[in-house]
């Protein structure tokens, strides 16, 4: 399983990688990305992770993306001012 | 309309322990149907919490059901560094009464962040956050110690309990026998 999650990750960090130009081509669009490509677009995350199933298989370590600006945020309102 | 009521017991056990919702969590309809295997599931107490963008649990739920992330996402913790944390797609149960006092589960389909434990002891082992609370309406009654989520606008998948009578075969069994005895006593 570990595997998998580290795949995850490699493949988030193509994704990262690839978003200026994504941006351009693929903008506000959801994405399945695998082995560092677009595989396919949707108009909602629900479809794409339906078709990311049937097209990779559960548990192949796929990546359903927004194309858009990926910005840090905090995990709760009070952790900006430190105190959680 | 389908609700969920949570009573504190008094407006300060709301005040100390917060809107606490007891959830199922599982994986999706869609990802079983897929593996081929039944759904699974666990139990989890939730802290709903408005100042949170995202729902999150205790990371070790995740890999309990068996769930792989669909991407990661950089949060950022009290030291404002941010940090990749793993996004899981999963189902959130709720169990709500609709207006005719009927039970059920609510459910709804999720992206929910996986977090490491929390460092001390907490009564929740996550946060329902504000994009779980985009499908519902949410009221906080601090005074009465109440609080309640609303899915007003059906957005969830209602399962509700089958009915918990005899089994048919047990049921045809019993008639069988009782026609007998019936039988036996009128010779």
């Amino acid at each position: 399983m570990n595997e998998l999650r580290d795949k995850v990750l490699r493949e988030s960090v193509e994704f990262r990688r690839q978003l200026p130009e994504l941006l351009r081509t693929h903008s506000g669009k959801w994405v399945v990305f695998v082995d560092g490509k677009v595989v396919k677009s949707y108009a909602s995350e629900d479809r794409a992770y339906e078709d990311a199933l049937k097209i990779c298989g559960p548990n192949t370590g796929f990546l359903i993306e927004l194309v858009a600006d990926i910005r840090p945020t905090p995990i709760t309102a009070g952790m900006a001012f430190g105190i959680c | 309309m389908l609700r969920h009521r949570g009573d504190a017991g008094s407006g300060q056990g709301l005040w100390l322990n917060g809107p606490l919702v007891n959830v199922g969590l599982a994986t999706t309809q869609q990802h079983a149907d897929a593996v081929g295997i039944a759904r699974t599931s666990t139990q989890a107490m939730l802290l709903v919490d408005t100042g949170a963008d995202i729902t999150c649990v205790d990371d070790r739920i995740p890999a309990q059901l068996g769930l792989v992330p669909i991407r990661f996402r950089p949060l950022m913790g009290v030291n404002g560094v941010p940090e990749d944390r793993p996004v899981y797609r999963m189902s959130i149960l709720v169990g709500m009464a609709s207006g005719s006092g009927g039970m059920g589960q609510a459910e709804f389909t999720a992206d929910v962040v996986g977090l490491p434990a929390p460092a001390y002891a907490t009564a929740y082992a996550g946060l329902l956050g504000r994009d779980f609370l985009a499908h519902v309406r949410f009221s906080y009654d601090g005074p009465a110690g109440t609080y309640e989520l609303v899915d007003y606008k059906a957005v969830s998948t209602v399962h509700r309990p089958q009915p918990s009578g005899p089994d048919p075969a047990a049921k045809r069994a019993k008639a069988k026998q009782q026609k007998k005895a019936r039988r036996k006593n009128r010779r």
